[in-house]
């Protein structure tokens, strides 16, 4: 059964202080409840206190990329759903990508209707 | 410094759809489907996709008249031109976008050796033929394993091809499904342009994308 949007946890990970603020605004007015984080190793502890549903994750930021970041995810939290954000993909992190189970790979930059219509497909899945 | 040629590489995930009417084109068996609503779901991301990787490629403003497609699975047979028109016809998104590409100009050029094709095709159909999850699981192991081999292989015939068919002057466009490596190859000899909008992972799975 599809989920109502507001019992919907979404951690977004992005170290662009402005994307994190305007996803976070469109994602709240699509009622997901929502939990931003800065950084990979600040996103990993946001993940395990929040348990959410759904991430979407930035894989270039400084430090621990978004490849990182899930791999340390992926070895406490095999089940949450990953959205992949990217303004650099390449075949090589898609395909790390695709061994870390994640759900949908989008190259930035994108519509708002497109990143709200990946997010409903994925929660469907 | 080395004159660097350009080539678009669009790296794919392959519907189910796609592989069961490729092996059917080839004279093999179709591979059996999921439930309709699995079924549905898969090809309206299979669509999306295609629709996003249309919009990208436009925005390139490719002179198609100087673009030669080579098109994953598509093995060199003499027949190439009436392989992708089935199954565009038979309605794959893929080789729906592949035929307007043609009709603009585009030259089509196939990639794969057959026999590497066929094997790929046994190997998958053996996986999809065993029933119980614990035979699934071992078939599934067996399966990448074999499969990264062949790959290589296959991946060695295709920079072949596009070494030995591009034509001064033309642009390669690549469509090759992601857990290929021949973009490591080619980025030797050309300056590669990734072109990627959306990978539904999820909604398609990868097992079908060799």
């Amino acid at each position: 059964m599809k989920k109502k949007p507001e019992t919907v946890k979404v951690l977004l990970i992005d170290d662009e202080p402005e994307l994190l603020e305007v996803m976070k605004d469109l994602l709240e007015e699509q009622k997901f409840q929502m939990f931003c984080a800065s950084g990979g190793l600040n996103g990993i502890q946001l993940n395990e206190q929040q348990d959410p549903d759904l991430i979407l994750l930035d894989l270039r930021m400084p430090g621990m990329d978004g490849i990182e970041t899930l791999r340390s995810i992926r070895e406490q939290d095999e089940k949450v759903r990953v959205i992949i954000l990217t303004g650099y993909g390449c075949p090589d992190t898609i395909r790390d990508a695709a061994d870390l189970d994640v759900s949908e790979y989008l190259s930035k930059p994108f519509e708002n209707e497109d990143l709200i219509n990946v997010i409903e497909r994925t929660l469907e899945t | 410094m080395k004159d660097m040629k350009r080539l678009i590489y669009v790296p794919i995930l392959h519907a189910r759809d796609d592989s069961r009417h490729t092996a059917s084109v080839l004279g093999g068996n179709e591979t059996d489907g999921l439930s309709n609503g699995g079924m549905n779901k898969e090809l309206t991301a299979v669509d999306e996709m295609w629709e996003g990787i249309a919009a990208k490629i436009g925005e390139l403003n490719l002179p198609l008249n100087r673009a030669r497609i080579y098109q994953d699975g598509l093995p060199v047979c003499g027949n190439e031109l009436e392989v992708v028109t089935r199954l565009a016809e038979s309605g794959s998104p893929n080789f729906l976008f592949i035929l307007d590409l043609i009709q603009k100009r585009a030259k089509l050029e196939a990639t794969e050796d057959l026999g590497l094709l066929v094997r790929e095709y046994d190997l998958l159909n053996k996986l999809l033929l065993k029933n119980s999850a614990k035979d699934r699981k071992i078939m599934i192991a067996e399966y990448q394993s074999k499969s990264r081999e062949l790959l290589t292989m296959r991946d060695e015939f295709i920079l072949n091809r596009i070494n030995t068919t591009l034509q001064p002057g033309e642009i390669p466009v690549v469509f090759m499904g992601v857990m290929h490596r021949l973009d490591k190859m080619l980025e030797k000899d050309f300056l590669v342009s990734y072109v990627i909008y959306r990978l539904p992972f999820r909604s398609i799975g990868t097992i079908y994308n060799a």
